[in-house]
C-alpha cells in the first residue's frame, strides 16, 4: 500500500515536472518574442530620430537644420 | 477418436511451449545478453547533447544606438492538407487577397497557388520568409491561418538573424561575419573586427525527450552554459555620421565620382566618430561598395605637401621669410614635368605662399635643392614621424604606406621631386588624416580608435584607452609654423581652399587635386580636403577624399571636396553652443542702469 501511495506520488511530481518544462518553454518563447519586439521599437526609433529623416520630413513646412550654433549665457560670480 | 484428440492437444502444447520459450530466450536476449546495446539505442534516441548556441553580443555607438543587433525572423508555411473543406471554401479568397496585399503581389497568382498546393496534397507551402515579429502578430490574424496549426494548418518557423537598424549608413564599417565551409570566421568591418568579443561560447546541455515532442534538460554535471557575445561600443557617433554621409553621398553623386570616402576623428583622442564611404554601381547607383577610406591606398598628392614642408623646418633648410623660385610654374626632370595650376608659376615667393597657393615647383625646387645629395635625411624624417608604417586597426585590409628609399633598386632621379608633393607613395585616407591629426593635437599623434569599451555578459566593463604612436612629430616652432600655414590655405583670401571659409568659425586644412591615371591617355583627378576645426582649439579631424569627379562639373580639392568638409563641421559645430560670459556686476550694473534710463523716461 505505502508503495503504491509512493509510486503515485513520484508519477505525480513528475507531471508536474513536465508541465513545468512546458511552461517554462513557452515563457522563454515569449521573453525572446518581447525581447524581438524591444528591438524592432527601438530600430525603428533610431531611424525616425535621425537628422536626414527629420530634415526630409519638415523640408515641406521650410523647416532646415539650423547652422547657427546655439548660445549659452554663462553667468560668473566673478 | 480421444487419444486422437490428445494427441493434437499435446502436439499444440508443445508448440506453444516452444514458442513461449523462444519468446523468454529471446527477453532474456535482449534483456541480458544484448541489454547494453539496447539501452543504448533507446538512450541515443531519447537522451541527446544539444550544442547550445550563445547570443551574439550588440554592436553600439557610442551613445548606445544599436548598429547591429541578432533578432529573430520568422518563416511562414500552410499546411493546405489538414484545413477543413468548410474553412477552406469561406475563407481561401480574403486570405488571398491579405497575403497579395502584405506581399504587394497579385491575388489570383496567390489564390492559384494556394489552391494547386491543395489539390497536390501540399502540407509545407511557403507563404512568408524573413518576416519580423511585428509583422508576424498581423499574419496571425488573417483568414484560416487564425485558427492556428490545428484547425489553421499554421506552420511558423524561427531563425536568427543579424540586423542593422542603420541600413546603408556606414555598411561597409559596421560590416558582418559569417563562417565559412571550413568553420573559418569572414568578414568585413567592426563586426568582424570585434568578432572575439561578440561570438561568444558555445554551450553544451544534455536532454532528455518527454512527451509532446518536447526536451527536458537532464541535471548531470557535462552541463556547460554558453557564455553569452559580449556588447561592443564603438566610438561611432551616429548623429555625425548621419552627417557625414548625407553630405558625402550628395556631392558624390553631384560631381559624378567613381567612388569617395570621409572620416572624422576627434583629434585628443584618434576616436573614429564616423566614416563613410561610396561605390558607383553600373547603373551609376552609389553605395557602400568598399571600405576606401581604410583599404585603398592612393597618392596623397598636395596634401603629402605637409610633410615635406615639416622636414624642410625640422632640417632648418628654410625659414618662413626665404623666398623660393616656383620657376615659372614649370620644372623638368629627366624629361618629365612638374607644372603649378597657374600658368607662368607665382614668381618669387616664401614658403608659407608656397603652401597657401599649393605651389608644385616651389615645394619639389625646396625639397630637391636641399635633399637631391642627401635623399636619406628626407626618407629617414618620414619614418622618424611614422607614417612610413601601418597603423595596425581592427579593421582588416588595411595596407601598408608605399615610400620610395635611397636603397630600393627603383630609387631613381624622380624619387625625390615626386615624393616632395605626393607622387610615387601612397597612404590610405586614414593614414593621411591621423598624421594631420597629429599637428592638430599639439603634435602628438594617435592610433585611429574604434573601440569605445565592451560590456561583457557577466556584467564587467572594458575601458580602451588611446594609444599613442609618436608623443612629438616635430619641434613646437615647427608645428606653430604649419599650424598658421594650415590656416591660412582657408582663411587667408588668396589660400587654394578660401572658398569654404566658416562665418561661424575657423577652419584649418590642406586641399588635393591628384592625377590619377596619368600614365593613360585620359588623366583623372583624385579630390581631397584634409584638416581639423575648429582651428584655434581643434576639437575633430576631417578627411574627404573624391575620386574620379566628372571633370566637366569640376574636379579641384577645393571645389570637389572642400565643400563637404564645410558643411560637415558647420553642421557638426552647430551642435556645440558658444559661451557668452557675464559676471554677476555686469549684469547688476546692466540693471541698474536700464532702471536709471527708465526712471529718466
Amino acid at each position: 500500500m505505502f508503495l503504491f501511495f509512493l509510486a503515485v506520488i513520484m508519477i505525480y511530481s513528475s507531471h508536474s515536472v513536465d508541465t513545468k518544462i512546458y511552461k517554462l518553454n513557452d515563457l522563454s518563447k515569449k521573453v525572446v518574442m518581447v525581447e524581438n519586439e524591444f528591438i524592432e521599437k527601438r530600430k525603428e526609433i533610431v531611424k525616425i530620430k535621425m537628422e536626414s529623416n527629420i530634415k526630409i520630413q519638415l523640408s515641406d513646412r521650410g523647416i532646415a537644420p539650423s547652422l547657427n550654433p546655439p548660445t549659452k549665457i554663462v553667468i560668473t560670480k566673478e | 477418436m480421444e487419444n486422437n484428440f490428445l494427441l493434437r492437444l499435446y502436439v499444440v502444447g508443445i508448440l506453444m511451449l516452444i514458442f513461449s520459450l523462444g519468446i523468454f530466450y529471446k527477453l532474456f536476449q535482449i534483456q541480458f545478453i544484448d541489454g547494453d546495446k539496447y539501452r543504448k539505442i533507446a538512450e541515443d534516441k531519447t537522451v541527446k547533447n544539444f550544442i547550445t548556441e550563445p547570443v551574439r553580443g550588440n554592436l553600439y555607438s557610442n551613445d548606445g544606438s544599436i548598429l547591429a543587433t541578432s533578432v529573430l525572423k520568422y518563416d511562414i508555411f500552410v499546411d493546405t492538407k489538414i484545413i477543413s473543406d468548410k474553412i477552406f471554401q469561406t475563407e481561401v479568397s480574403s486570405l488571398c487577397e491579405k497575403i497579395s496585399k502584405f506581399k504587394k503581389s497579385n491575388s489570383n497568382y496567390e489564390c492559384t497557388r494556394i489552391k494547386k498546393a491543395r489539390k497536390n496534397n501540399n502540407r509545407y507551402l511557403n507563404l512568408f520568409r524573413n518576416v519580423d515579429i511585428k509583422s508576424l502578430g498581423k499574419i496571425k490574424r488573417f483568414p484560416i491561418l487564425k485558427y492556428g496549426s490545428i484547425k489553421g494548418g499554421l506552420i511558423i518557423e524561427n531563425k536568427i538573424s543579424r540586423e542593422y537598424p542603420f541600413g546603408k549608413i556606414a555598411e561597409r564599417t559596421i560590416g558582418y561575419e559569417r563562417i565559412d565551409e571550413n568553420g573559418n570566421f569572414r568578414g568585413v568591418g567592426l563586426e568582424h573586427a570585434f568578432g572575439r568579443f561578440l561570438r561568444g561560447k558555445n554551450g553544451l546541455v544534455t536532454k532528455r525527450k518527454i512527451s509532446n515532442g518536447q526536451w527536458k534538460i537532464l541535471d548531470n554535471n557535462l552541463n556547460i552554459s554558453p557564455v553569452n557575445g559580449s556588447n561592443v561600443y564603438t566610438t561611432i557617433d551616429i548623429e555625425i555620421q548621419d552627417i557625414v554621409h548625407d553630405n558625402l553621398l550628395e556631392q558624390t553623386i553631384n560631381f559624378e565620382a567613381d567612388h569617395s570616402s570621409a572620416i572624422v576623428m576627434e583629434v585628443s583622442t584618434g576616436k573614429i566618430k564616423a566614416i563613410s564611404n561610396f561605390g558607383r554601381t553600373v547603373e551609376g547607383k552609389y553605395y557602400e561598395k568598399l571600405n576606401y577610406a581604410v583599404g585603398e591606398s592612393i597618392e596623397p598628392g598636395s596634401t603629402f605637401k605637409l610633410m615635406s614642408v615639416i622636414s624642410l623646418f625640422e632640417d632648418n633648410a628654410i625659414d618662413t621669410i626665404q623666398k623660393i623660385d616656383t620657376k615659372n610654374g614649370k620644372l623638368n626632370f629627366y624629361g618629365f614635368d612638374v607644372r603649378d595650376s597657374k600658368e607662368g608659376g607665382y614668381g618669387e615667393i616664401n614658403m608659407m605662399d608656397i603652401f597657401r597657393l599649393s605651389s608644385n615647383t616651389g615645394i619639389v625646387s625646396a625639397v630637391n635643392d636641399f635633399y637631391k645629395n642627401r635623399p636619406i635625411t628626407f626618407v629617414d624624417r618620414i619614418s622618424n614621424i611614422g607614417i612610413d608604417r601601418s597603423l595596425g586597426i581592427e579593421i582588416k585590409g588595411e595596407p601598408k604606406p608605399k615610400f620610395p628609399h635611397p636603397d630600393d633598386n627603383t630609387w631613381n632621379g624622380l624619387s625625390l621631386p615626386w615624393m616632395a608633393y605626393g607622387y610615387g607613395i601612397s597612404l590610405t585616407p586614414l593614414q593621411i588624416l591621423t598624421f594631420y591629426n597629429s599637428i592638430a593635437n599639439n603634435g602628438e599623434m594617435v592610433k585611429p580608435k574604434f573601440l569605445e569599451r565592451v560590456t561583457t555578459s557577466d556584467g564587467h566593463d572594458y575601458k580602451f584607452k588611446k594609444e599613442v604612436i609618436n608623443s612629438s612629430v616635430c619641434s613646437k616652432n615647427t608645428l606653430d609654423i604649419v599650424n598658421k600655414m594650415l590656416y591660412d590655405v582657408v582663411q587667408h583670401p588668396n589660400g587654394t581652399a578660401y572658398n569654404i571659409k566658416s562665418k561661424y568659425f575657423n577652419i584649418s586644412g590642406k586641399t588635393g587635386t591628384t592625377q590619377v591615371d596619368y600614365n593613360s591617355e585620359s588623366i583623372n583627378y583624385n579630390s581631397t580636403f584634409v584638416g581639423f576645426f575648429p582651428s584655434h582649439k581643434p576639437k575633430y579631424s576631417c578627411i574627404i577624399t573624391v575620386n574620379k569627379p566628372n571633370k566637366k562639373i569640376g574636379y579641384y580639392g577645393s571645389t570637389v571636396a572642400g565643400p563637404v568638409f564645410k558643411n560637415i563641421a558647420e553642421k557638426i559645430m552647430s551642435k556645440y553652443p558658444n559661451h557668452l560670459e557675464f559676471s554677476v556686476e555686469e549684469i547688476e550694473r546692466e540693471l541698474m542702469d536700464n532702471r536709471i534710463t527708465s526712471i529718466n523716461q
